[in-house]
């Protein structure tokens, strides 16, 4: 079985030294408005143990909340649809279209249509999607996956969006302002929205007291769409519930922030029914997560509010681009996530990571990330799944390590071997390509300390 | 067995021991300067806020060219006609955050669910007697839980995008411009 | 009460000096330490790697050296982090849970005991506060919890004579070692640790300061290969009156 690994994946982005550069900077910044904007909340860490805590509780009831938000929406005049799995989803949607005719769908920004690969599916069925979000029109153009959550398009430089856009929209291959950029793409976006016979959106909160949901956005497509096409689509993962209007006042304050910094969304759109006439279907996802539930070590993971915090924190992620992650969902909380989907496939996330801790710290709704990435790498040692030479090096250190004897004599031959080594046969080593190996002393510590202490 | 029974069996599976539901904040007291703060907060995030007596005096001087307006102050319907071209609407605003910019408008002060959205600028009118510190008193107030809108949306600022390096560009595919009236 | 020193493996291998330097520090602030052979590793190294099992041998024997002490100094925030926070796959018994409690990092000990002989070090100091020190020992604020990190590496620094700590774009970015990361994700660590001297090198540093010379480890390597030099430093070196 072949499959890339994301230190392969990271070493080729990160290639390109000035587009490495120039995407840390740009997440930095994100990371540094994050910060500056929390610390005008003086409650910000009682915000986050209180979100914690409302999205802990809701976990603990979650078959309850789901049952009183379902009677709820279908009061309100919601069609609730429920999907084991990605397959499913799929199919339903497909399903809501051909029942209506339409051949055209526009989605704004939906990360459960990614993971479930929505776009690739209606597309073989004849259906045209349009996604109407300006990153992810361009990832779509590109035939690229979102690198981002928050931002799909972060990977992109101007330039190359501009180069895109002469091809799609006739702008001037050399224009890259991205005002003008973004501009141009407004008209075809607007007229994909006005004409849209049914619209597809995500889900950021749905509330299980009034059956209603949310959606936070910035760009104004997500209303339009549904305000404008007769059918209006939502899917949502399971773990979306909370369980109070009010619980929203505690997340609404913590996810923009925690996103990019802004105080909140340009739009907090909280849908409760279907516009007359119009219809709105509920599409209930589980796709693994109710088995995701059942891992005590990990669960927590889907208190996760898609922010993208612990993206732009982690100083591996700025350095390896979303795509290194081969996930649907990249960076840290991807690195906890995909494990439970696939963990031969996503074997490796849980090590592209130096544990530094930062994403835990920027978690709004504090995920022990660092904890997970711990607990997974665990797991997958456990699995068989490291690689033959890290596994049989780890168990001889383990062994030596054990013993006084063993690591005694061990570390003399190491410190003999480390300053006999050649610089060539050095730098054909992982530690040594960009580095120099410590240079080795003749007496250990210990060494010393017993010829200068015994006496 | 339906996918719905299978999911809800295996959540009940599944999840884990019962924890508490925490107790909400009530919401932060108003400053002082509640509207010059809001004010502010309003233009950080893109819009325009002028306090003033008489809003259509303000959006006048504001807008003076725009050709097709909707005025929904009063409570008017959505007149019909095409949703495209909709130069300027103006809407109340039923309640104002301060800490975020936010102002609720809901359902029945639209007329049309697209009408904040398809507009090309957008005006909102709101008291200065319906601002809340932040968004905790905002839910306090509006008990949506009790008196349920079919829709309602907080907006803050004009549409923006920073999908293109990251650079912030106001006007995405909704309004280019907001202007928040704040009558004293 | 009794006090131990544990040396981690690489810094008993191949950093003798700096655990000459962490000795002779705490014996010139009066306290008796110990130094038990016995002791090895506390087990990092395998668990971080994916390896827990492996690395039982270690801890078990870590916990049996040091069980009968009071209290157990390391002149690393990483290792002691490890033994705090997961020594918990061990049985909990007493002995383990008071190893857990009983180990402390150096620069933390240091601060609980009267000052030592005054230090001159006139120098530009680049400050690298190891992340487990950081976040797993919350020593310090982190930059995205606070905007004053302080913390008991920047306090021990103050005592110094001279030492003036300059300020960096990224007060606390990771230096990309990380344990076996440094050769599961070579192209990336790397990259870290060369964007992290370039910090220190813009503000002028004339010496990298760490409280853990795993950091310093990586970061030295990364400095020679570049061939433009720049010391690397444990405190406990500077704090036993050497310079660079």
């Amino acid at each position: 079985m072949s499959i890339s690994t994301h230190p392969e994946a990271a070493e080729a982005f990160a290639r390109d030294e000035e587009r490495t550069a120039w995407h840390d900077q740009a997440l930095w910044f994100v990371r540094a408005k994050r910060d500056q904007v929390t610390r005008a909340i003086p409650e910000w860490e009682a915000l986050r143990t209180l979100a914690s805590g409302i999205k802990g509780h809701t976990l603990s009831r979650l078959d309850e909340y789901l049952e009183e938000f379902e009677r709820h929406a279908v009061a309100n005049g919601v069609v609730v649809h429920w999907a084991a799995d990605a397959e499913e989803h799929n199919r339903i949607i497909l399903g809501i279209l051909r029942g209506r005719g339409a051949t055209r769908l526009v989605k704004s920004k939906s990360m459960l249509t990614e993971e479930c690969h929505l776009n690739p599916y209606l597309e073989a069925n004849g259906i045209t999607v349009v996604d109407s979000d300006l990153g992810e029109r361009i990832v779509q153009l590109n035939n690229e996956a979102p690198s981002h959550i928050v931002m799909p398009a972060i990977h992109k430089r101007k330039a190359e969006v501009g180069a895109l856009f002469a091809e799609h929209f006739g702008t001037s291959p050399d224009e890259d302002d991205p005002g003008r950029l973004a501009d141009a793409a407004r008209g075809p976006l607007r007229e994909a929205l006005f004409g849209a016979e049914v619209a597809l959106t995500g889900v950021n909160f749905a509330i299980a007291e009034t059956g209603g949901i949310v959606i936070c956005t910035n760009e104004g497509n997500a209303d339009l769409g549904i305000h404008l096409a007769p059918v209006h689509i939502a899917s949502m993962g399971i773990e979306k519930l909370i369980p109070r209007v009010a619980d929203l006042g505690v997340f609404l304050r913590l996810l923009a922030r925690s996103a990019t910094g802004q105080p909140i969304t340009a739009y907090s759109s909280h849908i409760v029914a279907p516009r007359t006439p119009g219809q709105l279907h509920l599409v209930i996802v589980d796709n693994g997560r109710s088995e995701h539930l059942g891992r005590p070590e990990f669960r927590e993971a889907l208190a996760c509010i898609r922010c993208g915090a612990c993206l732009n924190t982690c100083p591996v992620y700025r350095r390896s681009g979303g795509h290194s992650y081969g996930s649907t969902i990249p960076g840290p909380i991807g690195a906890i996530l995909s494990p439970g989907i696939d963990l031969a496939k996503h074997a490796s996330l849980p090590f592209a990571s130096t544990l530094c801790g930062s994403c835990g710290d920027v978690c709004p709704v504090k995920i022990d990330i660092p904890q997970q990435l711990y607990r997974w790498r665990q797991i997958v040692g456990r699995a068989g799944l490291l690689p033959a030479k890290k596994r049989v090096a780890m168990r001889l250190l383990g062994d030596a390590l054990g013993s006084q004897r063993w690591y005694e004599r061990g570390g003399r031959v190491a410190r003999l071997l480390l300053r006999m080594v050649p610089s060539w046969l050095v730098r054909r080593t992982a530690w040594g390509r960009e580095r120099e190996l410590p240079v080795a002393p003749k007496e250990s510590f210990r060494e010393w300390y017993q010829r200068s202490r015994s006496e | 067995m339906s996918s719905r029974q299978m999911i809800l069996d295996a959540v009940r599976r599944n999840r884990p021991e019962l924890r508490p539901l925490p107790e909400l904040p009530t919401g932060a007291v108003l400053s002082e300067d509640a509207v010059e703060r809001f004010a502010a907060i309003i233009r950080e995030v893109g819009g325009e806020a002028v306090i003033a007596s008489d809003a259509s005096a303000a959006i006048q001087e504001r807008y003076p060219d725009a050709q097709r307006v909707l005025s929904m102050v009063d409570g008017d319907a959505f007149p019909g006609g095409s949703l495209e071209g909709i130069d300027l609407v103006v809407l109340r605003g039923a309640l104002g955050v301060v800490e975020n910019g936010a102002i609720w408008v809901d359902e029945a002060s639209m007329g049309h669910r697209a009408l904040p959205f398809v507009t090309m600028h957008l005006v909102l009118v709101l008291r200065a007697a319906d601002l809340v510190a932040d968004m905790h008193g905002a839910y306090a107030a509006l008990r949506l839980e009790r008196d349920t809108p079919g829709f309602g949306v907080f907006i803050s600022g004009p549409s923006k995008t920073a999908d293109i390096e990251r650079a912030l560009v106001i006007g995405a595919q909704g309004p280019r411009s907001l202007l928040v009236v704040i009558l004293p | 009460m009794s006090v131990a020193l544990f040396i981690p493996c690489y810094v008993d291998q191949l950093y003798p000096q700096v655990a000459r330097a962490t000795l002779s520090v705490l014996e010139a602030r009066g306290v008796k330490v110990e130094y038990p052979l016995a002791q090895t590793c506390c087990g990092q190294p395998m668990a971080n790697a994916g390896c827990e099992g492996d690395a039982h041998a270690a801890a078990r024997r870590f916990v049996q050296t040091f069980a009968g002490f009071d209290t157990i100094v390391a002149p690393s925030g990483s290792c002691v982090q490890y033994v705090r926070h997961h020594f918990d796959v061990l049985p909990q018994t007493p002995q383990v849970l008071a190893v857990r409690h009983r180990t402390v990092d150096l620069c933390e000990f240091l601060l609980t005991l009267p000052a030592g002989p005054p230090v001159d070090f006139p120098y530009r100091v680049g400050v690298h506060v190891g992340c487990h020190a950081l976040r797993g020992l919350r020593q310090a604020t982190a930059s995205e919890l606070g905007p004053t990190p302080g913390g008991a590496l920047r306090t021990l620094l103050g005592t110094l004579h001279g030492a003036e700590i300059v300020p960096l774009d990224r007060p606390d970015e990771c230096c990309g070692f990380g344990g076996t990361f440094a050769v599961d994700e070579p192209a990336i660590s790397a990259r870290m640790g060369s964007d992290r001297i370039a910090d220190h090198r813009r503000h002028g540093a004339e010496v990298l300061v760490s409280g853990d010379m795993s950091c310093l480890m990586h970061l030295e390597g990364i400095i020679r290969r570049q061939g433009d030099p720049l010391p690397v430093m444990h405190i406990a070196q500077l704090l036993n009156g050497e310079r660079p």
